[in-house]
């Protein structure tokens, strides 16, 4: 049932944002392609209105991204087709699943197609035959000790790289989950559903931050070193890179934590949708 | 299990000063067609919402076929809200393809055929529709499903007379004989043909719980006048 049920959802959301991606991301092609066209660069009228709808897509996306999860879950859950969605033979567990695994995978699809307008507009705005034998050229002349560079981070530091990611992930997981438990208390009280709701995540934010500083290790400190040095046989560069040791379980600690409050936000959502649900 | 629906001392209060169910006791068999009656207010949307579990029991208990409204009741019943309920943006091909996914006792050729007859295109979007079309869609998915319980609250409140016809029938030959079909309204007169059983509830009680028949023998009037006599303002 939670296939069929992220099936509709990505349907219902990805009529949206596949839109605004498309927009933003023609945007960027027009742009680099207008910074090729000289005349254009005199007069720059075209390129200011580009760039003006440009941001003005990126600022939409980041908007919509985070309306998108609020709404969702109000309007689909707690609204009129809360009538549909809560009549379906699903669990409340199967039901916020389906608005939390589309919510995450929206957030990264928006970073995801932001980079990859910024790559677009750097290549078609920089792109030409001798751009492209020059970077062919330096990737040649640099290439092995790129590869040997990150082989070392990858090496030394890889594990904590992964282990960040999984942080963020899994920070960002708490975060939608602390806004869906802030909507059903706010919808327990729905006389001032917006101002409880509001309320709730601010409350929820400051306890949460409270709990988290009591974490033994201090996580602003990467730890990251990396050491060059020149091998004594061929005098080749020779890189060094270690991770610290308290920052890695700075890292773990962090994501133990995340998980932790997850899994509280998430019985929190699925408790009161089950005992205090009131679809007007 | 005789019983598809009960209710035992079941009480809903929105605010403390606002009881919108008191104490209401309900026991209704498999295979009836049953009249929810009563005046705007006296608690037939509320009841018929707590069997969905949209709305939390402030005291007693409501179980469909012995069971607490959760994921098992709702594969049993089948729900027409009195509101637009379902997402506007998507076709009406689409939500049968939907219900289709969700329930297992949903009878897509039904649903096809039932679209055919009311001349009501699969293709349109639902926000594309009138009220009244908007309404027959969603009685036709509703009916669409071999349910053993139809909750259907005021499912002819909406159409014009002509189609009331259509729909009533709709609902005598979509359901199956076992199973139980209860339709909240105030055109008493038009479901009167139809009903086994009226439940007459007024301020947030069970009034009356009669059998359509024994009512007309018993009070030597039809259920409608039986209703505006008792709810006379």
């Amino acid at each position: 049932m939670l296939k069929k049920l992220l099936k509709y959802e990505f349907k219902a959301t990805g009529r949206v944002y596949g839109g605004l991606y498309l927009a933003i991301l023609a945007v960027a092609v027009l742009m680099g392609v207008s910074f090729q066209i000289p005349a254009l660069l005199v007069h720059t009228a075209p390129i200011a209105v580009l760039m003006l709808v440009y941001l003005a897509l990126g600022v939409a996306i980041a908007v919509m991204t985070v309306l998108s999860i609020i709404q969702r879950f109000t309007r689909n859950l707690l609204g009129r087709e809360g009538y549909l969605m809560h009549t379906l033979p699903v669990s409340n567990a199967q039901l916020i699943l389906a608005k939390l695994i589309p919510s995450i995978v929206w957030v990264l699809c928006s970073i995801v197609v932001v980079l990859l307008s910024f790559v677009l507009f750097s290549l078609f705005g920089t792109l030409n035959s001798a751009a492209v034998s020059e970077f062919f050229h330096a990737f040649s002349r640099y290439g092995s000790e790129i590869g040997k560079l990150l082989s070392s981070v990858i090496k030394g530091y890889g594990v904590t790289l992964v282990l960040m990611v999984l942080e963020w992930l899994a920070s960002l997981t708490c975060s939608i989950l602390c806004i869906y438990t802030a909507c059903m208390i706010g919808h327990w009280c729905k006389k001032y559903f917006v101002a409880v709701s509001i309320a709730a995540f601010v409350v929820l934010n400051v306890l949460q931050n409270q709990l988290l500083n009591l974490l033994p290790y201090n996580t602003t400190n990467t730890g990251l070193d990396l050491v060059f040095s020149t091998s004594a046989g061929d005098g080749s560069i020779v890189y060094t890179v270690t991770g610290n040791k308290t920052y890695l379980w700075a890292v773990l600690a962090a994501l133990a934590a995340d998980l932790v409050l997850c899994a509280v936000y998430f019985a929190a959502t699925s408790w009161l949708m089950k005992n205090k649900l009131d679809l007007e | 299990m005789s019983e598809i629906l009960t209710c035992e001392a079941l009480t809903k209060r929105y605010e403390k000063d606002k009881t919108a169910l008191d104490g209401v006791d309900l026991h209704v068999s498999f295979g009836r067609i049953v009249g929810l009656l009563g005046p705007n207010g006296s608690g037939k949307t509320t009841l018929i919402k707590l069997a969905n579990g949209l709305l939390q029991p402030t005291g007693g208990s409501i179980k469909i076929a012995g069971m607490a409204p959760g994921p098992d009741t709702k594969a049993l019943v089948s729900y027409l809200p009195d509101a637009d309920w379902l997402p506007d943006w998507m076709r009406v091909e689409q939500l049968v393809e939907m219900f289709g996914d969700f329930y297992a006792d949903f009878d897509p050729a039904k649903a096809s055929e039932m679209l055919a007859k009311l001349n009501l295109s699969p293709k349109a979007k639902l926000k594309t529709l009138s009220k009244g079309n908007k309404e027959k869609v969603q009685l036709i998915l509703a009916m669409s499903r071999n349910a053993r319980l139809y909750l259907l609250d005021e499912p002819i409140g909406g159409v014009d007379p002509a189609a009331r016809d259509y729909i009533l029938s709709t609902i005598l030959n979509n359901y199956q004989k076992d199973a139980t079909v209860i339709l909240s309204t105030h055109l008493i007169g038009d479901i009167e043909p139809i009903l086994d059983e009226a439940i007459f509830l007024k301020d947030g009680r069970v009034f009356a719980h009669r059998n359509a028949e024994e009512l007309r023998e018993t009070e030597g009037k039809s259920v409608d006048a039986y209703f505006r006599e008792v709810f006379k303002c």
